[in-house]
C-alpha cells in the first residue's frame, strides 16, 4: 500500500510539472499579455515599461525557469488584473465547483442508476426504449442550451428557481441538474449494460433456481457485482464533471474556478490560469487514486462470486 | 462487513455538496421594489444591477475595465465629476485653477469624511497620484498621469499639481481620479484594501463574493447627493440570457448588454428598453503600412461599397445612426461638416478596377464577442464587397490576438474594430489609432501626426477644434478608416425606476433614481 501511494505522488508530481510546462508554453504563444493588462490606449511606453517590469521581455528560457523555480516553492505569484495571490483566488472559488460537480453527480446517479437497472431487468420492453431516448438526449444536448431552457422555464416562467447566482441550496437545483444530463446519460448506458452483463451469469441462474424473489436477486446479487464498474465510472465521472462545470457555470452565474479559468484566459492573466490547471490536475489525480483505491476495497469481497467464470 | 458502497458513495458526494453551498449570500433573491418617495421608512430599499462581468479589484488605483469602474464609483469620489452632456462639475475639489499651462491649483471640500470617520484631505490626493506614479505600484493607470512632475500640499485643502508639459486632457484625468484614504491604504496594503475598500463615496462596502455579487451600504453621512437606495447588489451574470432572465424575474433591476434582438423583442411588463449612443464607433479599418491596405484606391473602392444603413437595419435592429466621421458626437472635437462616405457600388467597382483588385481576395480580421454582433458585422460587409468584386475573407480572431497585430501593424489589409473614448476628447482617440506607432495603430502619415500633435500643444480650446477639424477632414480624404456607426448600448430596466444611460457607459448611483 505504502509503494502503491508514493508511486501515485511520484505520478502527481510529474503530471503537475508536465501540465504546467504545456500550459506555459501555450501562454507563451498566444501573444503578449500586456496588450490586456492596459487599457487599450495605453501608450507604447508603458506597456514597453510593463513588460520589462514582469520580465516578459526576457528570454523565454529563463523565464521558464524562473516560472519551475517558483513551482517548486508553491508560488504562483499574483493575479495581474486582481493583484492577489493567483492560488488564493483558485482556493476560494474551489468549494463552489466542487459542491457543483458533486450535486451534478448526485442527481445523475439518483436517476440514472435505477433507469439503467429497470432498462435491464426489462430489456426490450418500453421502459427499455424510455431509458435510450433520455439517454440519447443526455448525450446530444449541449449544456449550454439545455441550461438556458431551465432557466427560461424554470426560472422565468414558473419562478420555483432563481435564474443565477451562487444562493445557496435553491440556486445550485438548475445548475446541478443541467450539469447532471451528459453524466445521466453515461452512467445510466452503463449501468444497463452491467447489469445485462451481470445477469446473465451462471450465479443469477442459481440464485433463481434457489427460490429467491427477483427483487432480491437484482438488487442483493446482480446489483453488487455490477457495482464494481459502476463505482470505478461514476468516480472517474466526477473528473468529467469538474471539467464540464466551466460551460455552466458561465450560463448560471456560478462563482466557481471555471468562470475564473475563463476570465483568466481571456484577460492573459498567467498566474490564475497556471494555478487554476495546477489544482485542477491534482485534483485529477486525487480523483483516480480515490478510485482505484474505492476499487481495491471493493474487490475482496467481490471476488468471492469470482465474477466472470460462471461460478465457483 | 457488507455495506453497500452505494450508501458510502452518496454520502461522500452529499457532504461534498453541503459543505461547498456555505456561504453568507441570502436564499431570497435582493427585493426589486423602491419605495416611492412619500412612503413611510419601512423595508430597506434595495436595488441590484447586474453586469456581464465581475469588477476586476476594488482598488480604484488598479481600475482598467468599465464594469469595475461602475462599481468603484459608488464607493469612491473624484477629484472632478463628469455630467452626463459632457460638462465638468466639482467633486472632492471645488475649485480649479490653472497658474500656468503646466500648474494647476485644486481647492478641496472641508466637509468630506471617509467611510471609517477620517476627514477627507490633500494628503489623501498626493498620496493616491503619487502611488499610482510609482513603479513599484505596477498601476495601469499610470500613463494616464505621467505627465505630473510634481504633487504639492501648501495645506489641508489645497493641493497643487506641476507637469512636465501642458496637457489639455488635465481636467479629464482628475474626473478619472478615484481617492484613497492614505492612512486606511498604507495600513491595510494594496491586497487586503482591495477587498475590503475604504472610500469616501455615497455607497459604502458591505461584502463581495468573487464573480457572484459586490453588496454595498447607504452612506448616511456623505456630503454630495443623498443616496437614493440602502443597499445596492452589483451581480456578474456573463450569459446575456441569464441577465435577461434575472430582470425578467426582478432578482435584478438594471442589465447592460441587452442583444439588439431581443430588445426589439421585447414585450415583458417588468423591462423597460433604454438606449444611449456611445462614444465608441464601429469602424473599418485598414492597414496602410503594407501591402494593399496602402492603395488609396483600394480603401476608396472599399469605403464606397459598404451600406451602413442596411447593416444598421438588418444586425443591429435599428440600433444605430450611421457615424458621418471616427468621433461620436459628445466628444470634444467632433465636426459635423465631415462627410460621411456615400454608398455607391459603380463608384466602388470602378475604384477598385484601378486599384488593380477587381476579382483578388484580401484578409479580414474581426474580433469575436469583443463588440455587439462584431463578427457578423464583418460577415455583411464581406458580402456587400464581394457584390464588387472583392473576396473578403473574414478571419475571427480573440482580442488579445488582435489588438496584438494591431499593435505591432501586422493586420490584415482591412479589419473591422471599435474605436473607444473614456475622455470625451479627441486626443487620446486620434493618438491611438492614427498616429505613427500608436498602441493600436495601423495608419501613418506625416501631416496626420503633425496635426495630432498640434492638437495638444496648446490648452485653447477653438485651436484645438479648428485642428481636430482639419484633422478628421485629411483623414476622411486619405480614407483612413471607415466609419460605420456608433455602437448603441442597450440596458435593459425595471419599471419602477428612472435613469438615463450615459454614452462613456458608466453606470453611477446617484443617477439612477425611484420613478415618479
Amino acid at each position: 500500500m505504502r509503494r502503491y501511494l508514493a508511486s501515485r505522488l511520484l505520478q502527481a508530481i510529474l503530471v503537475a510539472w508536465g501540465v504546467s510546462t504545456v500550459v506555459f508554453g501555450l501562454l507563451h504563444l498566444s501573444g503578449d499579455p500586456t496588450r490586456l493588462m492596459l487599457p487599450e490606449d495605453a501608450s507604447v511606453e508603458a506597456r514597453a515599461q510593463l513588460r520589462h517590469s514582469m520580465g516578459f521581455d526576457q528570454p523565454l528560457w529563463l523565464q521558464y525557469l524562473q516560472f519551475m523555480g517558483r513551482l517548486v516553492r508553491l508560488d504562483f505569484q499574483h493575479s495581474y488584473r486582481q493583484n492577489l495571490p493567483a492560488m488564493d483566488l483558485v482556493v476560494e472559488r474551489l468549494p463552489a465547483t466542487y459542491s457543483l460537480a458533486g450535486a451534478a453527480l448526485v442527481v445523475a446517479v439518483v436517476l440514472a442508476v435505477p433507469l439503467g437497472i429497470l432498462a435491464a431487468v426489462h430489456r426490450d420492453k418500453w421502459i427499455d426504449g424510455v431509458a435510450s431516448v433520455v439517454a440519447l438526449i443526455g448525450q446530444t444536448v449541449p449544456t449550454y442550451w439545455l441550461g438556458i431552457l431551465a432557466i427560461m422555464l424554470f426560472a422565468v416562467k414558473l419562478r420555483w428557481f432563481p435564474s443565477s447566482g451562487g444562493n445557496g441550496l435553491r440556486g445550485l437545483v438548475l445548475p446541478a441538474t443541467t450539469l447532471a444530463a451528459f453524466s445521466m446519460a453515461r452512467i445510466a448506458r452503463i449501468a444497463r449494460a452491467e447489469m445485462l452483463e451481470v445477469l446473465r451469469q451462471d450465479y443469477i441462474r442459481t440464485a433463481r433456481s434457489k427460490g429467491l424473489r427477483e427483487s432480491v436477486v437484482v438488487y442483493k446479487h446482480a446489483l453488487r457485482n455490477a457495482s464494481l464498474t459502476l463505482v470505478t465510472v461514476i468516480g472517474l465521472e466526477l473528473g468529467v464533471l469538474l471539467g464540464g462545470a466551466i460551460v455552466t457555470e458561465t450560463v448560471f452565474a456560478w462563482p466557481g474556478v471555471g468562470r475564473l479559468a475563463i476570465n483568466g484566459i481571456y484577460g492573459r492573466d498567467y498566474p490564475v490560469i497556471q494555478a487554476t490547471v495546477f489544482m485542477m490536475a491534482i485534483t485529477f489525480v486525487v480523483l483516480n487514486t480515490t478510485t482505484d483505491l474505492l476499487y481495491a476495497v471493493l474487490d475482496p469481497k467481490i471476488s468471492l462470486y469470482k465474477r466472470g467464470d460462471g461460478g465457483a | 462487513m457488507r455495506r453497500s458502497p452505494w450508501i458510502m458513495l452518496l454520502a461522500l458526494l452529499l457532504s461534498i455538496t453541503v459543505v461547498g453551498c456555505g456561504g453568507k449570500n441570502t436564499t431570497e433573491p435582493p427585493s426589486s421594489t423602491p419605495s416611492a418617495p412619500a412612503a413611510k421608512p419601512a423595508a430597506p430599499v434595495k436595488i441590484a444591477i447586474a453586469q456581464g462581468v465581475d469588477a476586476v479589484t476594488l482598488d480604484p488605483l488598479f481600475t482598467g475595465d468599465t464594469a469595475t469602474g461602475n462599481v468603484q464609483a459608488g464607493l469612491f469620489d473624484s477629484v472632478l465629476m463628469r455630467k452626463p452632456d459632457g460638462t465638468v462639475a466639482p467633486g472632492l475639489a471645488q475649485k480649479m485653477e490653472s497658474t500656468s499651462p503646466t500648474n494647476y491649483k485644486l481647492t478641496l471640500r472641508k466637509d468630506v469624511k471617509f467611510h471609517n470617520g477620517d476627514p477627507f484631505t490633500s494628503a489623501d490626493v498626493k498620496f493616491t497620484v503619487e502611488t499610482i506614479l510609482n513603479p513599484a505600484t505596477k498601476s495601469p493607470r499610470a500613463s494616464y498621469f505621467n505627465l505630473i512632475k510634481a504633487v504639492t500640499t501648501p495645506d489641508d485643502y489645497t493641493v497643487e499639481f506641476t507637469l512636465s508639459a501642458p496637457d489639455p486632457l488635465f481636467e479629464a484625468r482628475m474626473c478619472n481620479l478615484n481617492i484613497v484614504p492614505a492612512k486606511v491604504y498604507q495600513a491595510k496594503g494594496a491586497a487586503e484594501f482591495s477587498r475590503s475598500p475604504v472610500g469616501s463615496g455615497p455607497y459604502a462596502f458591505k461584502s463581495w463574493k468573487k464573480d457572484d455579487r459586490v453588496e454595498l451600504t447607504a452612506n448616511k453621512n456623505y456630503w454630495g447627493v443623498k443616496p437614493a437606495f440602502d443597499e445596492v447588489t452589483w451581480r456578474a451574470i456573463p450569459e446575456s440570457a441569464a441577465r435577461l432572465a434575472a430582470v425578467k424575474t426582478g432578482e435584478v433591476n438594471l442589465i447592460t448588454e441587452v442583444p439588439p434582438d431581443h430588445a426589439k423583442r421585447m414585450n415583458d411588463p417588468n423591462v423597460k428598453i433604454v438606449t444611449q449612443e456611445a462614444t465608441r464607433v464601429m469602424v473599418v479599418g485598414f492597414n496602410t503600412t503594407q501591402g494593399i491596405g496602402a492603395n488609396l484606391k483600394f480603401r476608396q473602392a472599399v469605403a464606397h461599397a459598404i451600406n451602413v444603413p442596411a447593416i444598421i437595419d438588418s444586425l443591429m435592429n435599428g440600433y444605430g445612426k450611421q457615424s458621418n466621421t471616427l468621433l461620436a458626437p459628445s466628444i470634444f472635437g467632433y465636426s459635423k461638416d465631415i462627410k460621411a462616405f456615400e454608398f455607391d457600388v459603380e463608384k466602388a467597382k470602378k475604384l477598385l478596377a484601378e486599384a488593380g483588385m477587381a476579382g483578388k481576395s484580401v484578409e479580414f480580421e474581426t474580433p469575436t464577442a469583443r463588440y455587439p454582433m462584431d463578427k457578423e458585422i464583418a460577415q455583411a460587409i464581406a458580402g456587400q464587397l464581394a457584390a464588387i468584386g472583392l473576396d473578403a475573407k473574414v478571419r475571427p480572431l480573440e482580442w488579445g490576438i488582435m489588438s496584438g497585430n494591431l499593435g505591432s501593424q501586422k493586420s490584415s489589409p482591412i479589419y473591422i474594430m471599435g474605436h473607444g473614448n473614456a475622455w470625451w476628447d479627441a486626443d487620446p482617440q486620434m493618438t491611438a489609432f492614427f498616429k505613427t506607432k500608436g498602441p493600436l495603430s495601423t495608419y501613418s502619415n506625416p501631416k496626420a501626426d503633425g496635426l495630432i500633435a498640434a492638437g495638444t500643444a496648446t490648452n485653447d480650446k477653438a485651436k484645438r477644434e479648428a485642428t481636430y477639424k482639419e484633422l478628421l477632414q485629411f483623414l476622411r480624404d486619405d480614407a483612413a478608416t471607415v466609419p460605420l456607426f456608433c455602437i448603441t448600448d442597450i440596458y435593459g430596466i425595471s419599471p419602477k425606476l428612472s435613469w438615463t444611460p450615459r454614452p462613456d457607459q458608466q453606470i453611477l448611483l446617484w443617477e439612477i433614481t425611484p420613478a415618479k
